[in-house]
């Protein structure tokens, strides 16, 4: 393992140990999130997603046919620019319905 | 300003102006009507829009009963439809469905009759024949949406003066352009230096093939939107003005050039976005469209932005979606100290600033339209945004900027040789918004896009 994925782990457990967010640093890139939340109302341009540690992002890609009110679990990047203008964005690599 | 269209089911509709030039061309008409010399009879021909088969007919003294007025139409052909009794003027059709210029004929061969002419339709000068141009409150608000009529950037007005030019290039940076859509090819850009398909980059400008722009996020020459983000920007900016076709853009006429930088899922890098700022620039368009932004400040557009504002290239900026303000949270590339930057915010169809725009008495300069916009997008489900319409109704900032962009296409259509600078045409417009409650210190001009003003201004 090298010292950027160490560290991609000892930011996971930091937060795991302290339960302050459900992000997860998923392939040790700056960006790479695995979150769990629900798809909100909200969104202008694009959809709004509101992770379970309250923090809140607007989606590009595919999003399956999921609706606002769905919970998800879904992976993806934090995009440098996009026409969501609203917040952070992120570019959804897989996003699946959790119960 | 109100519409005052007079129009008949399966006729088409022209400017006043049009009709009024078309008339007087003619020679043909006293007072507006045909002067009856049966022996002179010249080849009827009319050329301004008027009902099909109808004439005004009107008698030096009407033949006798009302049955003898019947039976000398009857004998052209032709029944009364309408009879306005005090002025012996008669609106008639004919039964074989002859022309109105047959019927014209016909009534022109009679001493009793002092005229005879076609049933003109009228409209207010500047409005378009786009069939859904009345959804497109943003140009033309009379409440059609529930809101406050004149809310809106007088788009009527403005193309009394000007409608446009193709001399003036407009980039969409944005997911690319639907080239092929109905609406928007005749106006689309088509690089004169490069032939297409040929492998071989004639103009040298580092791009093979580049005749209908750039596609930055897969590096080839197709910048189709295989999205419709940027095809909706493109509409507003400059759908095809008056073609019986969709909507109309700001300008009627204008060059599109379509800059792909957004993914088909709407991302995109700063290094792309930097790379068709210039590539727009050194191909000549003067003004750029940019529905798009990501907060952090980014030196490589910085420096892209200012080599545009070399080339003279105006930089229009949409504010961004979060209801924030930009000038306690930077949303860049609004917030890019370049003096090129135009950045604007949205409202709706009562002039209020929409609830997710942002705002900055610093940052963002001046409001446009931009909730429940009807413009441009791709046919077909490919697409986010795609309809089978090929139309659909978008909010964002990202409708509002290409309002302003539009606006500054007038113009510069009406100041084709001139040395105006991008500052100029942005000083321009934000000197001539008509100032508004909701944005008043909110914005630096506190008021919403006037196209009209912005092209009537000396």
């Amino acid at each position: 393992m090298n010292r950027r994925a160490l560290g991609g782990c000892c930011v996971a457990l930091l937060v795991g140990v302290f339960g302050v967010a459900c992000a997860e640093d998923i392939d040790h890139k700056p960006g790479a999130l695995r979150l769990t939340g629900v798809l909100i109302e909200g969104g202008i341009e694009c959809p709004l997603f509101q992770a379970s540690d309250g923090s809140q992002y607007t989606l590009m890609g595919d999003l399956k046919g999921l609706k606002n009110g769905d919970k998800v679990q879904l992976s993806g990047e934090e995009v440098e620019v996009s026409f969501c203008m609203q917040g952070k964005t992120l570019s959804v690599k897989t996003i699946n319905k959790v119960k | 300003m109100e519409a005052i269209k007079k129009q008949s089911s399966g006729c088409s509709v022209i400017n006043l102006r049009m009709l009024v030039v078309m008339v007087a061309g003619l020679g043909l008409f006293s007072a507006g009507a045909y002067a009856v010399e049966p022996s002179s009879l010249p080849a009827f021909k009319i050329h301004a829009v008027h009902v099909s088969g109808e004439v005004l007919v009107k008698f030096r003294s009407l033949p006798g009963q009302a049955s003898d007025v019947a039976a000398v139409h009857a004998a052209i052909g032709a029944q009364t439809i309408e009879e306005l009794s005090v002025a012996n003027v008669h609106r008639v059709r004919g039964t074989r469905q002859q022309s109105a210029e047959a019927l014209m004929q016909a009534y022109a061969k009679r001493a009793d009759v002092e005229y005879a002419e076609p049933n003109y339709i009228y409209t207010t000068q500047g409005v378009p024949n786009d069939p859904r141009f009345a959804e497109l409150w943003g140009l033309h608000n009379i409440g059609q949406t529930g809101g406050t009529a004149d809310a809106d950037v007088d788009g009527p007005e403005a193309w009394e003066k000007t409608t446009g030019s193709t001399v003036v290039t407009v980039a969409i940076i944005d997911t690319g352009v639907a080239y092929n859509h109905a609406d928007l090819a005749a106006n689309m850009w088509v690089n004169p230096g490069e032939v297409a398909g040929n492998g071989v980059d004639e103009d040298g400008n580092g791009f093979v093939d580049d005749v209908r722009g750039w596609d930055f996020a897969n590096n080839d020459n197709n910048p189709m939107d295989d999205h419709g983000h940027g095809t909706h920007t493109a509409g507003t900016v400059g759908a095809v003005g008056d073609n019986a076709t969709g909507v109309t853009g700001v300008a009627w006429q204008v060059k599109i050039m379509s800059l792909k930088f957004l993914s088909a899922s709407g991302s995109g890098t700063s290094l792309d976005a930097a790379r068709a700022i210039l590539y727009a620039s050194a191909m000549g368009a003067k003004i750029s469209n940019n529905s798009w932004g990501g907060g952090a400040y980014s030196q490589t557009i910085e420096n892209a932005i200012a080599t545009a504002n070399g080339h003279g290239m105006l930089f229009v900026a949409a504010a961004g979606n979060s209801g924030a303000d930009n000038d306690t949270i930077t949303s860049y590339p609004c917030n890019s100290p370049q003096p090129n930057v135009l950045c604007v915010a949205a409202t709706d169809h009562n002039d209020n600033k929409a609830s997710f725009s942002n705002y900055g008495a610093v940052n963002v300069d001046l409001g446009a339209p931009g909730v429940s916009i009807l413009s441009t997008v791709p046919t077909g489900k490919r697409c986010r945004l795609c309809a089978s319409s090929g139309y659909r109704f978008l909010s964002g900032t990202s409708m509002a900027a290409p309002h302003v962009a539009g606006a500054a296409t007038l113009v510069l259509a009406q100041l084709p040789n001139s040395n105006f600078t991008p500052v100029d045409i942005k000083n321009r417009l934000m000197q001539t918004v008509d100032t508004v409650t909701s944005l008043a210190g909110r914005t630096v001009t506190g008021g919403r896009l006037n196209v009209d003003r912005a092209v009537t201004t000396p």
